[in-house]
């Protein structure tokens, strides 16, 4: 075989390889940029928000069932707290447009790290990618409401694992804990224009199996996000020390959305196996729930007598 | 007609979606047999399970009985971590060790427990070398309080180290002085250890009766604060004002509820003032994440929000149990309502030396027989 020919050949194999590991890196999938939630998926939870004690399709435990009906929203106006962001559990589920970006080795072009900011409260995560070299923070070290990222690409998903989270809420307004032990594993890709990222959320102490939410993104061509000074405020006056809190007779579930389908109370505790559908048909075995106006008497009984006792003039 | 390379993506993606979609469908129809067959042989009065493998393999670390968060176990050694500015922590030990190291030499806060004391020396003499100023002597101890955990290793880093001394000063300690370096603590904690008959080797060589007290060391204000009656009576805190580094001792445990040492004089109440002091002595970041570093008597560090949360949590608990006790509920009575039971696989335990139904004893102990159920500091 003649010399020119057989350079060819090698050529010819050099560029299939470079051709084929060219295709491996292309299978990253472009996720930067601006994106838009999808607004009519589940968005009764993360705006207004359900009703206390709505808790149905929600693997929670009894503890995190108890350590909720204790929950008064005022807790948001503690001067320390006013200004949490939400976390990392949290925040891509809600309402918040989103910004992707990120950042490669100017020798290797690899991504180093892909951050993520959400425009409420300005949430700002860091995912660190392999080609990083970043040193994981020993157990030891301090939680951040965002925790610390670590992702790696698996074909054209970004999968993400995050850890030292602090502790903060499954469904703020209903007072679902998540502990700092919490962690979540994410699973982001794209179908064209949308962009679908998979949260497991897994926590030991309050959720007896994950937590596993989708969300969906779409991409915006162009965007920006406004800073997010905060500042404390006395929204609420309340003594100094003093915790907002219900008291144990105040555990009754009045929510109006269920009295008004006429959905049992029962289902919404919540609890893992409301996650499945048959749970529809167990639920036609529940037992009718009582009047609404009864139920609504009985909350302002309970409140009557919290406030007697916050006065000093109950007991 | 020309496509661009991002239309060719998309037409990909889009293609890649349809086949996804399919193999989707055709899981989703296999999935909803299996739950129908699974909703037959279930209907009727049985609420449905989750089944064992719903999610694969567990994304969730604790299934496989893995704590990330656990404390390192296995090599038994002292390690030091730089936790800010002079200060480092030591790791490794039964309880937290606080070291700042500078041009004056070294100031150690809490000595751990007498077994790991000679680890714990070895490691701090190494840090002192590698790390410290002009001066590598151990200059100053300081107990946050009296318990065997926190002033193991009083005799043996006391030993090792020196102090400053001159003038008029050098005769009474010459004669009356323990040599070494001083060991700081609050004056009901000596009371006590004597009343006890502790060894003397492991008291403390300075008192006072203070409730704040300042001092600079290695170039930064040491702020040192006594809460009257948190865990013990002879608690202190510890800020280390430049570093913004806050050593809380045992007001601050973030391996579960706070120790309150009823005998050596702690309450609840008192514990719920010095959680509030700690969260006014710290300074958080930007969006209450980070800023000044809180060093707890065991476990992570935490910042300004933790303690926080942990104190809320706390302050429900003791509403809670003021509220039964304010109905004439025993003590009995109080622990089968399981104040404590939202929180209590955080923070709890079952078995060790503190456990919950201890921690629900000293509550309730230490609270009025009919008192505020709200608690607040004017309280």
């Amino acid at each position: 075989m003649p010399i020119k020919s057989r350079l060819l050949r090698l050529a010819a194999a050099v560029i299939s390889v470079a051709a084929l590991l060219a295709v491996q890196l292309s299978a990253q999938s472009m996720i930067t940029g601006y994106w838009q939630p999808l607004g009519d998926q589940d968005s009764h939870n993360y705006a207004g928000g359900p009703d206390p004690g709505e808790f149905p399709g929600l693997p929670i435990t009894d503890a995190m069932r108890k350590a909720a009906s204790t929950y008064d929203e005022n807790e948001m106006m503690i001067r320390e707290l006013q200004c949490r962001p939400f976390s990392a559990t949290y925040g891509p589920r809600t309402l918040s447009t989103m910004r992707l970006w990120e950042t490669l080795d100017p020798v290797t072009q690899r991504q180093t790290k892909i951050e993520m900011w959400m425009a409420f409260a300005a949430q700002h995560r860091t995912i660190w990618m392999p080609d990083s070299g970043q040193t994981p923070p020993p157990a030891w070290a301090p939680h951040s409401w965002q925790g610390y990222s670590t992702g790696r690409w698996v074909g054209d998903e970004l999968w993400v694992h995050t850890s030292h989270l602090k502790e903060h809420y499954l469904q703020r307004s209903q007072g679902l804990i998540l502990s700092d032990r919490t962690t979540m594993d994410e699973r982001m890709f794209r179908y064209g224009d949308i962009l679908v990222n998979i949260m497991m959320i897994s926590d030991p102490a309050y959720l007896s199996q994950p937590f596993v939410y989708s969300k969906l993104y779409v991409h915006l061509p162009q965007g920006a996000m406004d800073p997010y000074p905060c500042q404390a405020y006395n929204h609420v006056p309340m003594p100094e020390g003093h915790v907002p809190m219900r008291l144990p007779f105040y555990t009754r579930v009045y929510n109006r959305t269920f009295m008004s389908h006429g959905i049992p109370l029962e289902a919404a505790r919540g609890g893992e196996q409301t996650m499945f559908p048959e749970y529809q048909d167990y639920m036609k075995t529940l037992p009718l729930n009582p009047p609404l106006e009864q139920i609504l008497e009985e909350r302002e009984r309970q409140q009557a007598e919290q406030d007697a006792i916050r006065q000093g003039t109950g007991r | 007609m020309h496509t661009f390379s991002s239309e060719r993506g998309a037409a990909r993606a889009g293609s890649r979606a349809s086949r996804r979609a399919w193999w989707a469908g055709l899981g989703l129809v296999a999935a909803s047999l299996t739950v129908a067959v699974a909703g037959q042989q279930r209907a009727g009065g049985t609420p449905p399970q989750a089944p064992e493998s719903a999610f694969g393999a567990p994304v969730n670390l604790y299934a496989r009985g893995a704590d990330p968060y656990a404390p390192p176990q296995g090599d038994g050694e002292i390690h030091p971590w730089h936790a800010r500015g002079r200060v480092w922590l030591m790791v490794g030990g039964e309880s937290n060790v606080t070291v700042q190291v500078g041009d004056n030499g070294v100031y150690v806060v809490d000595t751990g427990t007498q077994a790991m004391a000679p680890k714990l020396l070895a490691q701090i003499q190494r840090l002192a070398r590698e790390q410290g100023g002009a001066h590598k002597a151990i200059r100053m101890v300081i107990n946050t309080n009296g318990r065997a955990d926190h002033i193991g290793g009083n005799e043996i880093i006391r030993k090792a180290g020196s102090q400053i001394i001159s003038g008029e000063e050098r005769g009474p300690q010459a004669n009356f002085g323990t040599p070494g370096a001083e060991v700081f603590a609050h004056e009901k904690v000596l009371e006590r250890l004597v009343a006890e008959g502790v060894n003397s080797e492991l008291w403390p060589t300075d008192l006072e009766g203070f409730e704040s007290d300042s001092r600079r060391f290695n170039g930064e204000a040491v702020e040192i604060y006594h809460p009257r009656s948190a865990n013990t009576d002879g608690q202190l805190i510890v800020l280390f004002r430049e570093s913004d580094v806050l050593v809380a001792g045992d007001v601050v445990d973030m391996t579960s509820y706070p120790l309150i040492d009823v005998a050596r004089g702690g309450t609840i109440d008192g514990l719920l003032v010095a959680l509030n002091k700690v969260i006014d002595m710290a300074v958080p970041d930007r969006q209450a994440d980070g800023g000044t570093l809180i060093v707890p008597g065991h476990g992570r560090l935490a910042t300004q929000t933790d303690v926080v949360l942990y104190k809320n949590t706390l302050t429900i608990i003791r509403n809670l149990v003021q509220y039964y006790k304010n109905q004439g509920k025993t003590l009995e009575e109080v622990l089968a309502l399981k104040p404590s039971e939202g929180y209590d696989q955080r923070w709890g335990r079952t078995s060790g030396p503190w456990t919950t139904r201890d921690f629900i004893t000293a509550v309730y102990t230490t609270l009025p027989a009919n008192g505020p159920v709200f608690f607040s500091i004017a309280n």
